[in-house]
Formats: structure tokens, sequence, C-alpha cells
């Protein structure tokens, strides 16, 4: 279709809608140009995230999209019951869903630029209203069918349909994915709604963000239960019927509660969903920010108050406290953090409890060997997360910085990262692993560990390139691209190796301690200073925008 | 240029239209537990600029946001451009034009986009839309820029955006919440001369500052409002008369009790050898 061709179909199409939409009491005028205004910002990233991140969105679909088929395709040639798969994946695509839209209706509910724009304009509820949740809609159905298209078509060899039977399959199968997540996004903005009410708009975008993380951790239970495993081959081979029942005998509720707790979910979804769209909700977004303004309380923190006290140097200190502060506060770094860094957590527990009762040098293979390079990623993944930050633009303020503090400053942020990825776990595990570990080994590991981590970390400072926090954001760039996870993996399971050997002799241990000790205070002292030009290069660009 | 009213002329009220254009009697306003607004009663003739003054955090805003129709009103009657509010939000909106103190604005749209929508959305003809916007970005010497993102703009060049888009669709009643904020000083003036055109023309004018001998300057008369009460509702010249004071500032200063504030600013200088 032209150009020319598509603006007079949408020309006629919106002349058309005018009457059915003026019966419904909605502005037609005002309802496209909203449409249009929430498209723009979409596509511009004016809104943080809804919409928003449709360019960043279509990549992430494009992934989920080829992920998604061929888990559908392995589930089709392991024959499972059909029943079973349409609930799998029903159950996946809502939490998936849920992750992605969560912050993002949190940044359409909440945005501080709509109200203060909109608020006072003649727009009517109903108008508003629509506007949004067409947008909402067109946010859904974009990931539920870019997740949904391949499974639904794979869906259907399951039972041997074939011709019409497999296009309604199809379509059953896609119909009841866009139901649930129409509820799902509905769900979400009752969720954030809900949540607005107790709390000022500026942080509910952090909170969503550790909302985001329930279907997230449900994601990974799904993913690990379905691994082929003795009970899942049990569970293929379980008639769909018997299965159903089996469900709902664990789940120890007749049937009907459960249907009728499932009806009373989604009334709850549409009826507070809805009403968490409307314009009154904008407008007491707007109130709630001069509440925020008044009543808004931090706490800090009584640890890292007492290290900062003890910096002797002001500025020292002041670079530990704004990174500490900023880290705490900025809701963009907690969202990515919590997404990225939430497997290497999740791995750092696993690791801990399978691998804490046997030392590196008792000969046999130990997790535990993983933990240096677990919490060098962690400080690696904290260092390039930090290079961003929503606050970006007030970074001006270290234009008047005087040359000669930026070393200092430097130095309290490195050592706000070493007290957070260093001192804090190696000395929270030391008092677990006293209990099993010989003294020895305790020690030897310990400094081992910590040097690889300050090894990590000095990597890390090179990634921040310029004043902490002091980037804008940009959805359409990665910032950890998958070629780096890949190269960390590879890389991190030939140290591991190495480790294992080196692990075998104390002596070695030492020497190994010796030479890793040279190598960290010789690129700590480089990387604090190459940071310190990134710095003031950063500096230099801003002070020249 | 003249800044002043000097040398034009009054228009009297539009034909069917009588009473005053804002009109607010025995307001009361809480944001959670704190009332911030306590039985504040006044109004703003057609064709008058009258002046909104106080110290940070007395209420300007929160009343200027109420006769806009963002925030819900608590107790009170309130009417503006001949709608009472809440129940007719909408079409007071339609008349009423609103500068906001920050913000306001789609940083990712361009000056020109961002007009475009504003008059769209208050069904300004297409034609005369685009001429208006020309003149304003003229007036304003933003029609270089009217391409550029708004998140490009300096402050002065993004409040010359929001005054350009309240006024558009002619608004009856003008809101300005701190309208000369980032301008430089031939903007200042161009805003000052706009304003007195538009009383001229027979629209009203609340104008919150807290800058004195602007407001002194430009309005006719002044509301002083303090904790959320208002102290003072008159024309200049009596206000003064009234406290014995030679200027606004005094006035102001007499009202809101800042004259000991001498005392503060000594401590706080002593405070920097300490």
């Amino acid at each position: 279709m032209t150009p020319d061709r598509r603006s007079r179909t949408k020309a006629q199409v919106r002349r058309l809608s005018a009457s059915a939409l003026g019966r419904l009491g909605i502005d037609a005028h005002q309802y496209w140009l909203l449409v249009d205004l929430l498209k723009t910002l979409s596509r511009r990233q004016e809104i943080a995230q809804l919409g928003s991140r449709m360019n960043s969105m279509r990549k992430a679909a494009a992934f989920l999209a080829v992920l998604y088929g061929l888990l559908g395709v392995v589930m089709v040639s392991f024959g499972v019951p059909v029943v079973l798969y349409l609930t799998m994946l029903v159950i996946l695509t809502a939490l998936q869903l849920s992750t992605l839209l969560l912050p993002d209706v949190a940044a359409t509910l909440v945005n501080p630029s709509e109200a203060t724009v909109l608020g006072h304009q003649p727009i009517t509820g109903e108008t508003w209203t629509l506007a949004k949740i067409t947008h909402l809609l067109r946010v859904i159905v974009f990931i539920v069918l870019a997740l949904n298209c391949v499974p639904a078509l794979a869906g259907s060899l399951l039972l041997g349909f074939s011709g019409w039977q497999s296009v309604i399959y199809a379509i059953v199968h896609l119909s009841v994915t866009l139901a649930v997540g129409l509820m799902v996004g509905l769900g979400c903005c009752s969720v954030l709604g809900w949540l607005i009410r107790y709390t000022p708009p500026r942080r509910l975008q952090a909170i969503s963000a550790v909302i985001q993380v329930i279907p997230m951790l449900l994601m990974y239970g799904i993913v690990t239960w379905t691994r082929p495993t003795r009970g899942t081959w049990t569970l293929l081979e379980t008639p769909p019927s018997e299965l159903l029942a089996a469900v709902l005998a664990s789940l120890g509720m007749p049937s009907a509660v459960i249907i009728v707790g499932l009806v009373l979910l989604a009334a709850w979804a549409i009826v507070f969903g809805l009403r968490a769209l409307s314009i009154n909700r904008l407008i007491r977004s707007y109130d709630q920010d001069s509440v925020s303004r008044r009543e808004l309380r931090l706490r800090g923190s009584n640890l890292l108050s007492f290290i900062s006290a003890r910096l002797g140097n002001q500025v020292r200190r002041s670079g530990f406290v704004y990174v500490s502060k900023i880290m705490m506060r900025d809701w963009q770094f907690w969202r990515n953090m919590l997404s990225m860094a939430l497997p290497a957590l999740v791995g750092f527990g696993v690791i801990f409890v399978r691998g804490w009762d046997s030392s590196p040098f008792s000969s046999k293979f130990t997790t535990i060997h993983l933990l240096p390079h677990m919490l060098g990623l962690l400080a690696l993944i904290s260092c390039r997360f930090m290079a961003f930050g929503s606050d970006h633009k007030e970074s001006w303020l270290f234009v008047i910085i005087p040359n000669q503090f930026v070393i200092p400053f430097v130095q309290g942020v490195t050592l706000f990262l070493l007290s957070f990825t260093l001192i804090l776990p190696h000395a929270l595990g030391s008092v677990v692993l006293t209990w099993s570990w010989p003294l020895l080994d305790l020690v030897l590991f310990v400094l081992f560990s910590g040097l690889v981590v300050v090894l990590y970390l000095c990597a890390g400072l090179r990634f921040i390139g310029g004043i902490p926090f002091g980037k804008q954001f940009d959805p359409d760039k990665s910032i950890l691209s998958l070629v780096f996870l890949i190269t960390w993996g590879l890389s991190m399971g030939i140290a591991v190796g190495m480790q294992y050997l080196l692990f075998l002799s104390y002596f070695a241990v030492v020497v190994a301690i010796v030479i890793l000790l040279i190598a960290a205070l010789f690129s700590a002292r480089s990387s604090v200073a190459r940071f310190a030009v990134d710095i003031r290069v950063h500096m230099d660009e801003i002070s020249v925008r | 240029m003249s800044t002043l009213h000097q040398g034009t002329t009054r228009h009297p009220p539009a034909p069917g239209s009588y009473g005053p254009a804002v009109s607010v009697d025995g307001l009361t306003f809480s944001y959670g537990r704190g009332t911030v607004l306590h039985e504040v009663s006044f109004e703003v003739r057609r064709g008058e600029v009258v002046g909104l003054l106080g110290p940070n955090g007395a209420g300007k805003s929160t009343i200027i946001k109420i006769l806009t129709g963002i925030l819900a009103p608590g107790p009170g009657t309130i009417r503006v451009a001949d709608c009472s509010l809440p129940e007719e939000s909408v079409e007071a909106k339609k008349r009423v034009g609103y500068v906001p103190e920050a913000g306001g604005l789609f940083e990712s749209l361009t000056g020109q986009e961002f007009l475009e929508f504003m008059g769209r959305l208050r069904e300004i003809p297409e034609e005369s839309l685009q001429l208006r916007i020309a003149r304003f970005l003229e007036l304003f010497g933003l029609a270089a820029d009217r391409l550029g993102r708004i998140d490009g703009y300096s402050k002065g060049m993004r409040q010359k955006t929001l005054i350009s888009a309240a006024l558009l669709h002619d608004p009856d009643v003008v809101m300005l919440d701190e309208p000369l904020s980032g301008l430089d000083v031939n903007s200042s003036v161009i805003v000052r001369d706009l304003i007195a055109a538009l009383a001229a023309q027979g629209k009203s004018i609340l104008y919150s500052s807290h800058v004195l001998d602007v407001v002194e300057r430009v309005c006719d008369r002044a509301l002083i409002i303090h904790q959320g009460r208002l102290l003072a509702d008159g024309d200049l010249a009596s206000l003064k008369e009234s406290t014995k004071s030679g200027s606004l500032e005094e006035v102001f200063r007499h009202l809101t009790h800042t004259a000991g504030a001498v005392s503060g600013v000594a401590a706080a200088v002593e405070a920097l050898r300490l």
C-alpha cells in the first residue's frame, strides 16, 4: 500500500469511526490526536518505557518469537498433551508479558510530562481512557502474536489435526493467549493504579522494577520444572483429563471454586485496570507529585554512613555517598540490574549452597570455584549500568568541580564498589564458611577470590567511561551484548579449570595470590587514573554542549 | 515598544459576559493531611491583570492548578470563565490558557509539532493554526529552531514554547505561573507587552510570581497569600497606603513577616567563617 493510499484509508476509517465514538461520548478528533501522539512518543521513546520501547521491544519480540517457536516445536516433538501445551504457553505468555508491561505501564500511568502537559487540556475522561487502552492494546497484540504465532501452528500437530481443524486450533490458541494478555495488561494497570495511591509517582517506576522480578522468577521456576526429568516423562504419559484433575486435586479446591476465582480475578483486572487508565488517575499522579515533595522521607543506611564517615577526605566521601545513594534510588539502574544481575545472583546462591561444605583444596571439584567470577560479573554489570542514569541531565553539576577533586572523587566511587562487591560478600561468606572449612583454606581462598574480584572491578571501572549515572540510556542499544556474556562465560570456564588445578597445591595458591596482588595493584592504579580521565573528558563534553 | 499599559485602551467586557472572569469563594484545599489553602476568596475581573504573590509553599501554584482544572477543588465555590468547577471543568479548560511553572512539554516532539498538537487539541482551524504558530514563533525568535526537538531547547526556549501554547487558542482567561522564569531581558519585555495587549483586549490574567518589581509594573491589583491564607487583596496604591509602605516589596515583607530575615542572613554569613 502506497503512503498516499494508506493515509486516505486512515482518514476514511477515522471519519467512519467518528459517529460510533461520538455515541460512546468520545471526542473522535481528540481521540485520534491522542492515539497519534502516543504512537509518536513511543517511537521517539518519550515515555520512558511504554510503547516507548517499541523499537527495542521489536528486537525483544523477534528474539522471543524464535525462543517460543523453538519451545513450541520441542514440546510438540515430545508429544506433550494439548491441554498441558496450551496451559504452559498461556502461563509463559502471561508471565513474559507482565515482565515487559509492568514498568511500561508504570511509566505511562505516572509520566510527569503527561500530567503537566495534558492535565489542563479540555480532554474528557472517556476519550483519554480509550486512547490509552488503544495504545496498550497495540503493545499487547504485538507481543502476544510474536510469542505465539509459531507455537499456535506447531500445536495443531499435537492431535494430528488436518486442514481447517489446524486453523481452528491456531485461532483458539491465539484467542486464548490474546484474552489472557489483555487481562495481564489490565492487571498490571490495576496493580500500579492501586500502588499510586500510596506511592509517589517517581518511586513507582522503581517499585514496578522490583515487582517485575516476581513473574521473572516464576518463569525461571517453570522453565526449570519443564526440563525433561523423570517427573516430566510421567506427566507426558498422563492423559490430559487425568492431568487436569490431578492439578485441581493438588490445589486442594473443587474446580468450580478455581473457575469462580479466575473469573473474579479477570473482573478485578478489567474494573480496576480501566479505572487506573482514567484521567482522574492522571490528575491524582499530579496531585501525588506535590505530596511526594512534601512527605518523602528517605532513610539513610547506617552502615554506609559509618564507612563514608571514615574516608578522611570530604571529596572522597562525596564520591562514595553519591554512588551509594544514586545506586539505591535510580529506577533505571535498578531495572537494568534486576533483569540482568538476577541470574547472576541466583547462580551465586546456588554455588554457595552446593559448595559451602567442601573446601576448594579438597581435590574434588566444588562449585565454590565459580564464586569470585560470579562476584566479578556482578562488579562488571554494576559498573556498566552505572554509566547511565535517569537524571543524566544533572551531570552538568560536575562541570563546576575543580580538576584536582576528580581523583579523590573517583577513589570514593571505587571504594564504594569495593565495599559492595568485595568486602561485604566476602565478610558474609567467611562467617558461614568458618564452620565447614579449615581456617588456612578459608584465608587463602578469600584472599584469592578478593584479588580476582579486584581485577574484575578494575576492568569494570573502564566500562563506566565518564561521570557515573551521567549518560542517557538508549533502549535501542543493548548495554551488555550477548557476545560479551558468551566471552565471559568461556573465559570463566577456562579460569575455573585452571583454578581447580591450582588449588591442588597450597604453594601454587600462595604464588598465585602474590602474582594477583601485584597485578591488582597495577591495574587498580591504572584503572582509577583512566576513570578520572574519562570523567574529565565527559565533563568537557558537557561543558561544550 | 511600550513595556507597560501606557497608550493601550481597555476594551469593555464582551457583550453577554458580565461578572468576574474568575471567582473564588471560601476555597479550602488539602494534600493528604495538611491543609494548604484556608477559605481563600477573591475575584479577577474581565480585562484585569492580577498578581498572585506569596513566599515559597504559600499555595500560589495550588490555586492556579485548581483554577485550571488540574486539581479537584475542596470545599468552596469556584467559577472560571462562566463555568463552575469542577462540574464544568472541560468547558472551563477550553477557555483558559495556562503556563505551568515547570515541565509541561513533551521532550521528544519538535517545537512546531508541540504547538500543532496543542492547537489541534483545541480544534483551531488548520490555516489559522499555522498562521498563529508562525506569528508566535517569530515573536519569540523561535522560527529557526521550530523543527528542533524540545529536549534540545534551552530553558528560555521552553518557556517561550509554553507561553505560545497557552495563548494559541485565544483564551478568555490566562493563568501564568512564573512566566518570566528563564527568559532573557528582551523576551521578558515581549511577554510583559503581550500581557498588557491581552488585558487591553479584555482578557483576564492571573499572574503568579516572586519577582515583585515585574508584578508592580504589570498588574493592576495584587493578591498576597501566605501559608494558604489570603492576607491582602487590592490595587497596588491602596496596599502601599494601608501598610504605609513605599514599594510592593515592603508591603510583601510587612504582610508575610519576612522583615526579620535580615538577622537570619547575618547568621548564615557568619556560618561561612566557621
